[in-house]
């Protein structure tokens, strides 16, 4: 009887623990994609700001593209009204692949393409693009540790009972914001 | 239809392939001293030349600058690649990430300059650009690689001392052009000829002390803070467990995508 008792106890103790255990890392994975989400956000902030000084410079050579203009400008305005992570997520996907677009009708501007100002800006927008890759990419590395371990037994009967979100969305990029867009006759 | 599936399998073949060889490329690199030429394109007098220079660099200033050469990515892209080197081999010191890292795939015809979080402010990405379209590209194009790197890595160098209210005494391995820096190449201040004399011996020596006395005091000033413009929170909790670390001759510093590239 006694020895019963003291098998329910240690199994008990041991039970504590673990959940202890899988607890305390399951925290730190989630706070680990928290802080990965604050640098892309960083990044991504950079980008906005950088912006107006692009679109103006690119105005005063490609007037008429006002339309191209007119979405950026809107996007813009979307992101600083974006509230959720994916809702933030969506916009930057969107505004990547119309900056890419942007970059695309310059080429047929060659009069900008050799001005200084210009040429110091794209090099910071590729910089900043450069960040956001690499934010991005770290990020998805820690929501893929995140969503691992809350997947997986036994870390997912606890991940359930703490009440952590079951899985997290990566943060994917544009298929074809890097490659030109092909031409079409 | 058949076909297509085929060629489709092939290609995902080919890049899953190019992924893997340039990871496996990456994981077996080791530095090999500031310059880690891979690529076999410098002489041996001109890599321990630019060695030391840089050894020089790294005493005055504490920056860490990394040159390396390779044949090739093989396969991998090469902003991706100078990030994944750079948090590998950890340039630069932890905490302060003052490290640069300017790499050359040689045969893949593309160059990068990475800049180290610490050292954004210094060098913003239309400086690097800048470096890199006058100081390495003509030579490049002449495949004068040795001397496009040594060039570009003096121009890094003295803007990053400049940054940091230094000068440097050792004598520059290649001169670059002043428009980059705004001041004149660091060379004047020892290697002009000194008197025999007395008297100039002694206005040396004095020269030389007030020197010491103003990378002393400056030196110690300047390694607080060097972030410039860029107000980036600097996350030391290594995340995906990709950044951080430090191997060979490096510190642990840590970059995030600033910077420019090139293609000859």
């Amino acid at each position: 009887m006694k020895n019963t008792l003291f098998v329910v106890i240690v199994i008990i103790v041991i039970l504590v623990l673990v959940s202890i255990g899988a607890y305390n890392r399951l925290i730190s994975l989630d706070e680990n994609t928290d802080t990965a989400w604050a640098q892309v956000e960083t990044v991504l902030q950079r980008r906005y700001d950088l912006i107006p000084n692009l679109v103006n410079t690119v105005k005063g050579y490609a007037a008429h593209e006002s339309r191209l203009f007119e979405e950026i400008t809107r996007l813009r305005s979307q992101w600083g009204e974006a509230k959720t992570t994916d809702e933030k997520a969506q916009t930057a996907t969107q505004m990547e692949s119309a900056l890419a677009r942007l970059m695309v009708v310059v080429e047929n501007y060659p009069e900008l393409k050799a001005n200084q100002n210009f040429m110091a800006l794209q090099d910071e927008l590729a910089g900043t693009e450069n960040r956001i890759a690499v934010e991005r990419r770290r990020f998805n590395e820690v929501v893929r540790d995140y969503n691992m371990a809350v997947r997986r037994f036994p870390a997912n009967l606890f991940a359930r009972a703490f009440g952590f979100d079951a899985k997290k969305n990566y943060f994917e990029a544009v298929e074809d914001a890097a490659k030109a867009p092909s031409v079409e006759f | 239809m058949k076909h297509r599936f085929w060629i489709i399998l092939a290609l995902v073949a080919a890049a899953f392939h190019a992924a893997t060889a340039s990871e496996a490329l990456l994981n077996g690199l080791q530095p090999q001293g500031f310059v880690s030429d891979y690529a076999g394109s410098f002489e041996e007098a001109a890599r321990t030349n630019l060695e030391s220079y840089l050894q020089d660099v790294k005493r005055q200033t504490g920056a860490e600058i990394a040159v390396v050469t390779l044949k090739s990515l093989d396969g991998g892209e090469i902003n991706d690649f100078a990030n994944r080197l750079f948090a590998k081999w950890g340039i630069g010191q932890k905490g302060e990430d003052n490290g640069i890292l300017l790499l050359a795939a040689v045969e893949d015809r593309k160059v990068r300059i990475e800049v180290g979080y610490g050292l954004e402010g210094a060098l913003p990405d239309a400086k690097t650009g800048r470096i890199l379209d006058e100081e390495v590209i003509p030579l490049f194009k002449e495949n004068r690689y040795a001397e496009g790197l040594t060039h570009g890595a003096v121009a890094i160098a003295l803007i990053v001392a400049q940054e940091a209210g230094v000068t440097l005494t050792a004598p520059p391995p290649a001169q670059i052009s002043m428009s980059l820096t705004g001041a004149p190449p660091a060379a004047a201040s020892t290697d002009t000829g000194i008197p025999a004399g007395g008297i100039g011996a002694l206005v040396f020596v004095g020269v030389f002390l007030v020197i010491i006395f103003l990378i002393a005091i400056f030196g110690k000033k300047s390694k607080g803070g060097s972030s410039g413009s860029s107000s980036r929170p600097r996350s030391s909790s290594s995340g995906g467990g990709s950044r951080g670390g430090s191997s060979g001759g490096f510190s642990g510093g840590s970059s995030g995508g600033g910077g420019a590239s090139r293609s000859w």
